[in-house]
């Protein structure tokens, strides 16, 4: 809204600015023909002024002098010719109309319509600007508020555990607490969850591909044999979940399947009744598929989502947006756990992890690309001046 | 929201623009007052929107807003904040709205300062600048929108180009542009012209300060360039006959042409198919320049990105704008009376001779830059037109030039006196001879072909005060009165001599640097002392090091003479982080007033601590550039003439308010 304000403001004032004269005086163009001409014979009066003083000065003869004043003067009479009414009586003259409406219709309709048209065509009205130092901002505030609502789930997840110690066959408790598990980083207990809800309660899609991505996140990233499994017989069931039909993508991609991968992906990333994390996630792993695949027409541009996610994603609340971002950083380190030969994707992912402020993960990370790069002093020696940059202490967490 | 904002007002950029286009154009076919009024507002209106729109993209890059593609692909975060601001242009799209930033600009200049243009001929002009505006916004918003936008945007830049990260770009392209753009107005003031078929002397006087002033910031760009490539790239050279240098030079060569015939046709109304038709090619080479430099067909440094689609579409600006105007030429050419009438040896048959000449160097420059195009094109050989190529052609044209020079502000116009003249340049060919020979004799032992080299660089020098001293006329009048006639000389008088001068300083700088430079190269230790060209070079010490994007080697050099120390460079060879890219800084030292020591790192030696150093000894090096700081400074003392700045004329307003007045009588009586 306060963005059409601004464009309606600019707009107005650049008419305003553009055709204010057209209010002022009239159409006839007589009087401004001989103006016109005025301007001419100034410049011949002026010539004339500079030849009495050269003349003066001695730089030039008089015969010269004299030659050139009859130049000149016969320029000006030449001027004086055209203006005078035979000079002009040729033509003949036109009625003098106004032109306002003409005018008007540029002012009013051309200039802002095809604007409008254009913009509208071209621009992405309403994608706010992400000035570096806001995204930080706005990143770190995400992160102070999932830490907070992380100390209540770990209370609500003591309750729950002393609730089912009594009572392991609550099969309802352990699909409850399965996926808090998973976003508390207990993958293990997660799984183990996962395992009590689907033996007490029987086999759901989404307690399957919660499953699935425990196991997938227990092996470093590797979808499995029996995750695979798992999310094809999530599929079965549910051919719209999510997360199954994400990390079936995945799958291909690490068999080499990239096109089967890119189809995956690229029809939940488009798939409109989808979750919204994956969905992003998908739309992210599709642009590094374009990336590494060694497909040809690799266009080598990051990924850019549709004008409907983009919506979609400036209306999620920050704590979506938050899980969206956490999924972002989540692909990024399994990917470059089956491809650690990426110095800007290991950048990437110290710096999310300092924005997230995730301890753990920063000291995973800097282990994992300093192996990753052992015997390589040059790209280690840009990780360290990176962390460095960003603030790491180097005794602490670069032994 | 600025982001999109600037977007939009670049859109709304192109729709004033094609207003500023149509609505004068109507106005001059239906002879309308109202439509030609609004010209010169909504030149302003569309300078001011296309403002905002640039101010927002350097908002962009200085808050390293990654939503925007092209701040993401030529940013980095923990970039300085000079280098992110110069970074909206250095890369192709931002580049592309600088230029139409300074389209505009022009545009505005004219309406602003043109109030002693008549209105219809100032309409006509801006209608055919916002012609050229719609043109290049068009062009930017189809193949290069630098409000393209990402999302998600990614954490971090790719960062800018290191050997574009120095001072250089903040200077070197806004100034080149004023120049090159600044023909577009010569342009337009022809097309104008010759739409409203008035060629005349008056015409050449509106037309001569926007000539004036785009050349002077085009001699600007290209010397600031020429520096800027002398000390960064590291190979000692200042000029290197390389096609985007070439893609500089030629407009400038026709510029200096079109400086020159304004001047005859604002004076006799003479040579006007010359003045228009150099109006025309002055901006046609920009555009030539433009296309070779953004369509890929040469890669350089300049060249950001390649891409057929935008080279086609520079094509069809060029193809459009060439051949329309040139069409139009052809049309108006039998209306054309012709001027005044002339001898060969005169003033004006002078100037003849110095376009024919000025035109013929840039073909020779043109040929040199797009034969190896051609035959690459033809038969994908990759073949290389270098120095010789120019050497043999290009400078056997200059010399009978700069000859020629001194002679043209001493003939009379109309009917010349060669012999007098002649007889009034002894002194100076006497003096140059004396300075020439000295030089070649008793300083150096240099070859005669080099002292005739040096006796030109005098004679152009000496000889371009032939004309002021022979106006005081010291020796006829007394010191006195010459005093007082010097004072009393215009402004042009002295840019003239002083432009001519500088021209002889930068010649003398490049046949100093040309006979006399000497390079070596060797292989150093620390601590070493090695002796080139009369002076001491120690090498101290070689330390490593790491600046805010890039790691270094740093070598410190003490130069001494006869064991007096001079000065101490510090040569580097750097690594930037991001683009894993070397680039070299070369160690520069003044010595004297003009000559400099370059020093260079080549590689370090395997298994030692010595490192390959490239020495070079550069006499009189800095003349170059300074004779063109005195070229520019001349064309501003010309610009600041009076007779460039009379303004609207006083007789039309009286007229006015006399008629108003009597008006206002009447129904009195």
């Amino acid at each position: 809204m306060v963005f059409w304000l601004t464009v309606l403001a600019l707009t107005a004032a650049a008419i305003v600015i553009g055709f204010r004269p057209m209010l002022r005086g009239s159409g006839s163009a007589d009087l401004n023909r001989a103006e016109d001409h005025e301007h001419d014979i100034a410049v011949y009066r002026h010539q004339l002024e500079e030849l009495a003083g050269e003349e003066a000065r001695g730089s030039i003869s008089p015969v010269e002098a004299a030659q050139a004043r009859n130049e000149i003067s016969r320029r000006i009479l030449a001027v004086e010719d055209r203006m005078s009414p035979v000079g002009t009586a040729g033509k003949p003259a036109r009625a003098p109309r106004s032109g306002l409406a003409m005018l008007g219709l540029f002012a009013l309709v051309f200039v802002p319509g095809l604007t409008l048209i254009i913009y509208t065509g071209i621009g992405s009205p309403g994608y706010e600007s992400q000035p570096l130092a806001m995204r930080l901002e706005a990143m770190r505030d995400v992160a102070a508020m999932r830490s907070q609502t992380q100390d209540q789930l770990r209370d609500l997840v003591v309750r729950a555990e002393d609730h089912l110690r009594d009572n392991p066959d609550d099969g309802r408790g352990w699909d409850v607490l399965a996926p808090v598990y998973f976003r508390l980083g207990e993958v293990g207990k997660s799984e183990t969850a996962y395992r009590n809800a689907i033996r007490l309660l029987g086999e759901t899609p989404q307690r399957l591909s919660g499953l699935g991505e425990t196991m997938v996140t227990a092996a470093g990233g590797i979808v499995t044999a029996d995750a695979s499994a798992l999310f094809e017989r999530a599929l079965d069931t549910n051919p719209a979940d999510a997360r199954a039909r994400f990390f079936v993508g995945l799958a291909d991609v690490q068999i080499g399947q990239y096109e089967d991968a890119r189809a995956a992906w690229t029809s939940l990333a488009a798939d409109e009744g989808a979750d919204m994390a994956w969905r992003a996630v998908a739309q992210q792993s599709l642009g590094r598929l374009d990336e590494t695949a060694p497909v040809a027409e690799t266009s080598g541009r990051p990924p850019v989502l549709d004008e409907a996610t983009i919506e979609q994603m400036q209306n999620m609340s920050a704590d979506e947006r938050g899980s969206v971002i956490e999924a972002m950083v989540a692909s990024l380190d399994e990917r470059l756990r089956a491809q650690p030969d990426d110095l800007e994707g290991w950048k990437r992912l110290i710096r999310a992890r300092i924005v997230l402020d995730q301890d753990d993960g920063l000291r995973d990370a800097l282990e994992r690309a300093r192996s990753a790069y052992d015997g390589r002093p040059e790209e280690l020696e840009s990780l360290r001046a990176f962390a460095q940059g960003l603030g790491v202490d180097l005794e602490e967490y670069w032994p | 929201m600025i982001v999109e904002l600037g977007h939009y007002a670049l859109v709304l950029g192109l729709a004033l623009s094609l207003a500023q286009m149509i609505v004068p154009m109507i106005g001059l076919r239906t002879n309308n007052a109202r439509m030609l009024a609004v010209a010169p507002s909504l030149t302003v209106a569309t300078f001011l929107v296309v403002a905002v729109s640039f101010a927002a993209l350097t908002w962009a890059y200085v808050t390293s807003d990654f939503s925007v593609r092209n701040v993401w692909a030529n940013s980095f975060s923990d970039k300085p904040l000079l280098f992110k601001i110069t970074g909206v242009w250095g890369n192709h799209e931002g580049s592309m709205l600088l230029w139409i930033l300074t389209l505009a600009l022009f545009g505005a200049l004219v309406a602003f300062f043109g109030g002693n243009l008549p209105s219809r001929l100032k309409a006509a002009v801006l209608s055919v600048q916002g012609s050229v505006t719609v043109a290049f916004a068009l062009f930017i918003l189809l193949t290069s929108n630098p409000f393209e936008r990402l999302s998600p945007p990614p954490l971090e830049g790719r960062d800018l180009n290191p050997i574009l990260q120095d001072i250089g770009l903040a200077i070197h392209p806004p100034l080149l542009y004023l120049g090159y753009v600044g023909f577009s107005i010569c342009f337009s003031f022809a097309v104008a012209a010759l739409i409203e078929g008035r060629i005349d002397a008056a015409w050449a006087r509106w037309v001569r300060p926007w000539t004036l002033v785009s050349w002077v910031f085009l001699t600007a760009g290209i010397s600031m360039g020429s520096y800027w490539a002398y000390y960064e790239l590291g190979w000692g050279g200042w000029w290197f006959w390389d096609p985007v240098e070439n893609a500089s030079f030629m407009p400038w060569l026709i510029g200096t042409a079109l400086l020159h015939s304004a001047l005859v046709m604002e004076k006799r109304e003479a040579m006007k198919v010359w003045t228009i038709l150099l109006a025309i090619l002055a901006f046609s080479f920009s555009l030539l320049g433009t296309f070779l430099v953004r369509s890929g067909v040469l890669t350089s440094v300049h060249s950001f990105a390649t891409d057929p689609q935008r080279g086609l579409f520079i094509l069809m600006i060029l193809v459009f704008f060439i051949g329309g105007s040139l069409i139009l030429f052809a049309l108006r050419a039998g209306t054309l009376r012709n001027g005044g009438m002339f001898h060969p040896v005169s003033r004006e048959g002078a100037l003849v001779l110095n376009n024919l000449f000025l035109t013929t160097a840039t073909a020779t420059v043109l040929v040199g830059t797009l034969y190896p195009l051609l035959v690459e094109a033809v038969s994908g050989e990759k073949i290389s037109v270098g120095a010789p190529y120019f050497n043999y052609t290009f400078i056997p044209l200059m010399i009978p030039l700069l000859m020629a020079v001194p002679f043209g502000p001493l003939l009379a116009w109309k009917r010349g006196n060669l012999a007098a003249a002649a007889e009034r340049l002894w002194l100076t060919a006497a003096i140059s001879l004396v300075a020439a020979l000295a030089i070649a004799w008793l300083i150096y032992d240099a070859p005669v072909l080099s002292a005739f080299a040096y006796a030109l660089a005098f004679w152009l020098i000496v000889g371009s005060f032939a004309d002021v001293w022979q106006k005081a006329g010291f020796v006829k009048n007394g010191w006195s009165t010459g005093w007082a006639r010097l004072k009393g000389l215009p402004r042009a008088s002295w840019g003239t001599a002083l432009a001519h001068a500088g021209l002889g300083i930068t010649t003398l700088g490049i046949v100093g640097v040309t006979t006399l430079e000497d390079e070596t190269v060797l292989r150093m230790t620390p601590g070493e002392t090695t002796s080139f060209a009369g002076y001491d070079v120690e090498f101290n010490s070689l330390t490593p090091g790491k600046g805010p994007n890039f790691t270094y080697d740093k070598g410190i050099f003490t130069i001494s003479r006869d064991g007096r120390v001079i000065g101490t460079v510090e040569p580097e060879k750097r690594v930037y982080v991001a683009s894993r890219m070397p680039t070299t800084e070369a160690g520069i030292q003044t010595v004297g007033l003009f000559s400099q020591y370059y020093l260079a790192l080549g590689d370090a030696v395997e298994g030692s601590e010595d490192i390959v150093v490239r020495i070079w000894w550069k006499p009189w090096v800095t003349l170059i550039w300074y004779g063109t700081v005195v070229m520019v400074a001349a064309g501003l003392i010309s610009l600041s003439d009076r007779r460039l700045r009379i303004g609207a004329p006083v007789a039309a307003r009286r007229r006015r308010q006399e008629a108003l007045a009597a008006a206002r009588a009447e129904p009195a009586e």
